[in-house]
């Protein structure tokens, strides 16, 4: 019958027809980015067509898309990916009077990324395990078969690990402390977040994790862990924000100002985020701030070492 | 056959110019971004070598271990008469129904070191690591036997047992009609369910992402090499290598089927249903019992999961979780129904076109169309999806718009992801049907197309409605190669899914997951309702006519 093929052609017009509105990327788990995104199209009026993708996938689409962009802004992962898509000419640089507000040692140089928050690595004990207390403790044959880390070539959260501590002991003796950490690791994780529930589950007994994470994914939800901040260097990333190169589209503009502003900041706190707008209101209960003793870090040597990096660890570890 | 007109030429063309369109040229880009270099860069590194080897044996034993399982219950299911047919037969569809890393959630539940069944009925002692080989076969397994199951009730149900009455009529006993007829009918449903499990397990990744542990998987490793390490030719090297065993397989399945081809409707005479036995119905029972009580346990858990506080952690009775996952989630939810109900049709119907020019035209460069089309199934979700980011991210000469960022894109990667099974059902399907059928209609004078209208397709209605349940299911949870083409607008509700799973939600998740469940029974009653009402035939002519 004709009319089931009508229906058929209608439904696929109904398909093709879109109206235009801002197109995000985020890497922040969804119901995160769903509150900023709503708050903002709320507050600014502007409509976002929005979708997760965790960095490693942004990345790979920003590259399988970069002769004909869809998306217009990147929100919400390390800034060290934000260095890898700057590498390639993905991003577009801006600068605004709002975007100064966020201290210069947070933003790239040449605008194409801004620091949004400040995230610090901890570890995560679960029930009737000794909480450790540094890089070295977790060496202790007592945590063996029973550590949990992402992968640092799937997970932001890994990579930063993975770059906090070759950038405190230097890559050598950083990939070697790797190699003897891993005959600790009980498995390692796709996404940052996944140790979490392996610990929380009781599934394993330490996991090495963003500390934002840990309360949000973790305590808060019930599950019974606990956090310690490493003595001895804390990882630590800047999330980021940054315009997509291609589509202009002047909503992607007013998005930047609008997350660096205070409002945007003031909503950080409630997900355990630490953010960067110096009057913002600071998470309750987190533990690793910028006053911990941290790793250091250099955003833009790290991005452009990654592939290096990451190379050389799977090289040592065999996986 | 002896002419072949024009319309069975047109449609050849039609068929080759959408599979070259939507299948070879999306592989091409990937493969096409790979070369030898990379290759062998693979093939002497170690950690892309053991997860080649462990992809193979897993491929192999949940392909065995499905098969066993689908070929059991179909026969229990179509030919034991056992009482209760329907009530198995719906519980055990509800695995093909749920996204796999629910499974997987409920393994650890269940299977891990702090889960149930290891902390209370083991007493603590971990039989095997739930994350690694063992965890994968089970959920693997429990995942996929649907697939053997529909496929061999396709088999079963166009196999008509006037053979079986005639052996049983000369004196031969219930297990020698069953090993000496029923079986070697019964082969090239084996064959293929066989096969599509192999290849369903090698390009699984949802399982493997929360349950490979040490035991680690080619298709999460290509996955891993693409969106991880954006290295797409070392992920491409990496699929050419998972494409390896699947075409072995293939080549396999095509020998062994050639040979054993053994066809059952004919025009002549009635056909009745073979009764069954004491023997036999007990074996039902067992088989039909103990699988619907591993279903059961399993979703039971993620059931358990969505009214509970937090799964596996606090028990405490809740039922907020469906309140927010629905308010969070009830656009995925609208925008995936529409698209699995758009998708299945034009898949059933065009597995099963493919099938009739395969196997009964003899029109040169057919097993090239056959093989190509089973491509999409063979190749890793991952690739796909990126395949078609790359393919249909700009206009082309043959195709004038923009695909990627609506949703086309999504419909056409189901529609040719799912194809192939519609495609193997019907071929399975067809080489039971006797050709002198067609031949007797074709010498009264009916052209090609109106033979394929009103003699094969009413014959193939079983294959095609497995076919189109089976993509309406599969694009209801499909996720490896849909996350790479779904946009802000056009998301879908296992990505959704996936992200809470990733984040700890897990008894929202597990919330959203019976949701699906439900819609997708649902949607299946309406149209077993819809095809018993309206007659089969009808429905072929509704649609064809």
């Amino acid at each position: 019958m004709t009319k089931i093929w009508l229906t058929l052609v209608v439904i696929f017009f109904s398909f093709a027809a879109h109206a235009e509105a801002l197109r995000i990327v985020t890497s922040l788990d969804s119901l995160e980015a769903k509150e900023y995104i709503a708050a903002f199209e709320q507050q600014k009026g502007v409509k976002v067509d929005w979708i997760r993708l965790s960095a490693g996938e942004a990345l790979a689409r920003l590259a399988a898309e970069s002769t004909n962009p869809t998306q217009d802004v990147w929100f919400g992962a390390p800034a060290i990916e934000f260095e890898a898509a700057k590498s390639k000419g993905f991003l577009a640089s801006y600068q605004s009077p709002a975007i100064k507000m966020i201290p210069a040692a947070w933003r790239d140089p040449d605008g194409a990324w801004t620091g949004i928050y400040f995230g610090a690595i901890v570890f995560i004990s679960g029930k009737g395990v000794i909480p450790p207390q540094s890089w070295q403790e977790l060496l202790d044959s007592r945590y063996h078969n029973e550590i949990v880390v992402s992968y640092p070539y799937t997970a932001g959260t890994g990579f930063t690990v993975l770059n906090g501590l070759l950038a405190s002991m230097g890559v050598d003796a950083g990939l070697d402390y790797s190699a003897q950490l891993d005959h600790n690791i009980r498995r390692y994780t796709k996404s940052g977040g996944a140790p979490i529930i392996d610990v929380g589950l009781g599934e394993a007994g330490v996991g090495i994790v963003f500390e934002q994470d840990a309360i949000r994914k973790g305590t808060s939800r019930g599950f019974p862990i606990t956090v310690t901040v490493p003595r001895d260097g804390v990882p630590y990333e800047i999330g980021a924000v940054a315009i997509i190169k291609g589509r202009d589209s002047p909503e992607a503009k007013t998005f930047m100002d609008w997350i660096v502003s205070l409002p945007a900041q003031n909503l950080m706190h409630a997900w355990y985020r630490t953010p960067l707008h110096p009057r913002a209101t600071l998470p309750a209960d987190v533990k690793a701030t910028w006053k911990a003793n941290l790793a250091p870090l250099d955003v833009a040597w790290s991005g452009a070492h990654r592939q290096e990096l990451i190379q050389q660890w799977r090289e040592q570890i065999g996986k | 056959m002896a002419r072949t007109d024009w319309k069975i030429t047109a449609w050849f063309f039609g068929a080759t110019i959408v599979v070259s369109m939507f299948i070879l040229y999306p592989l091409g880009k990937v493969f096409g971004a790979t070369n030898l270099t990379h290759f062998f860069d693979c093939l002497t590194t170690s950690y892309f070598i053991k997860p080649l080897w462990n992809s193979v044996m897993l491929g192999a034993t949940v392909a065995l271990a499905g098969t066993l399982i689908g070929f059991l219950l179909a026969y229990a299911v179509e030919r034991s008469r056992i009482r209760g047919a329907a009530f198995f037969d719906t519980l055990c569809t509800i695995p093909v129904v749920a996204p796999p890393f629910l499974v997987a959630m409920a393994a650890i539940m269940l299977f891990g070191r702090n889960g149930i069944v290891v902390k209370h009925v083991l007493g603590g002692k971990e039989l095997f690591s739930v994350y690694g080989f063992w965890g994968l076969f089970i959920t693997e397994t429990l995942a996929y036997f649907p697939t053997a199951l529909l496929v061999l009730k396709g088999t079963m149900r166009a196999m008509h047992f006037t053979y079986q009455d005639a052996a049983r009529s000369l004196g031969a006993t219930r297990w020698q009609t069953f090993v000496r007829v029923t079986l070697p009918l019964a082969i090239p449903g084996i064959t293929s369910s066989l096969l599509l499990i192999f290849i369903e397990s090698l390009a699984d990744f949802g399982n493997p992402l929360i349950l490979s542990g040490s035991y680690q998987v080619l298709s999460v490793q290509a996955y891993l090499q693409m969106t991880a390490i954006y290295d797409i030719p070392g992920s491409a090297a990496l699929s050419i290598m998972l494409l390896a065993p699947s075409l072995l397989v293939f080549v396999i399945h095509k020998y062994v089927v050639s040979r054993k081809v053994v066809t059952t409707i004919t025009g002549k005479s009635g056909a009745s249903r073979a009764s069954s036995g004491l023997g036999s119905s007990i074996l039902g029972y067992g088989v039909c019992t103990a699988i619907s009580a591993s279903v059961i346990l399993f979703y039971g858990m993620i059931l358990v999961g969505a009214v509970t506080k937090l799964w596996g952690v606090d028990a405490s009775f809740v039922f907020s979780n469906f309140a927010k996952g629905m308010q969070m989630g009830w656009q995925y939810v609208l925008r995936s129904v529409a698209i699995a109900l758009a998708s299945a049709p034009i898949t059933g119907m065009l597995g099963m076109m493919i099938a009739y020019l395969v196997i009964r035209t003899k029109i040169p460069g057919r097993s090239l169309l056959e093989f190509s089309s089973l491509l999409a199934f063979a190749v890793p979700g991952t690739i796909i999806g990126i395949g078609y980011i790359l393919a249909f991210k700009e206009p082309h000469w043959f195709l004038p718009v923009t695909l990627q960022g609506t949703g086309w894109i999504i419909l056409a990667l189901f529609i040719f992801r799912n194809m192939p099974v519609g495609l193997q059902s019907a071929t399975s399907g067809l080489a039971q049907i006797d050709k002198t059928l067609e031949e007797a209609a074709r010498s009264l004078g009916a052209s090609p197309t109106l033979v394929f209208r009103r003699i094969v397709l009413p014959l193939l209605m079983p294959a095609f409605i497995s076919g189109a349940i089976y993509s309406f299911v599969r694009a209801m949870t499909q996720i490896s190669a849909v996350i790479f083409v779904v946009s802000g607008k056009w998301n879908l509700l296992t990505v959704f899914l996936l992200g809470l799973v990733e984040n700890g939600e897990l008894s929202i998740a597990a919330a959203v997951g019976v949701v699906l469940v439900l819609i997708v029974l649902l949607a299946l009653g309406i149209l077993k309702f819809l095809v018993h009402r309206w007659q089969v035939r009808s429905l072929v002519k509704a649609v064809w006519i």
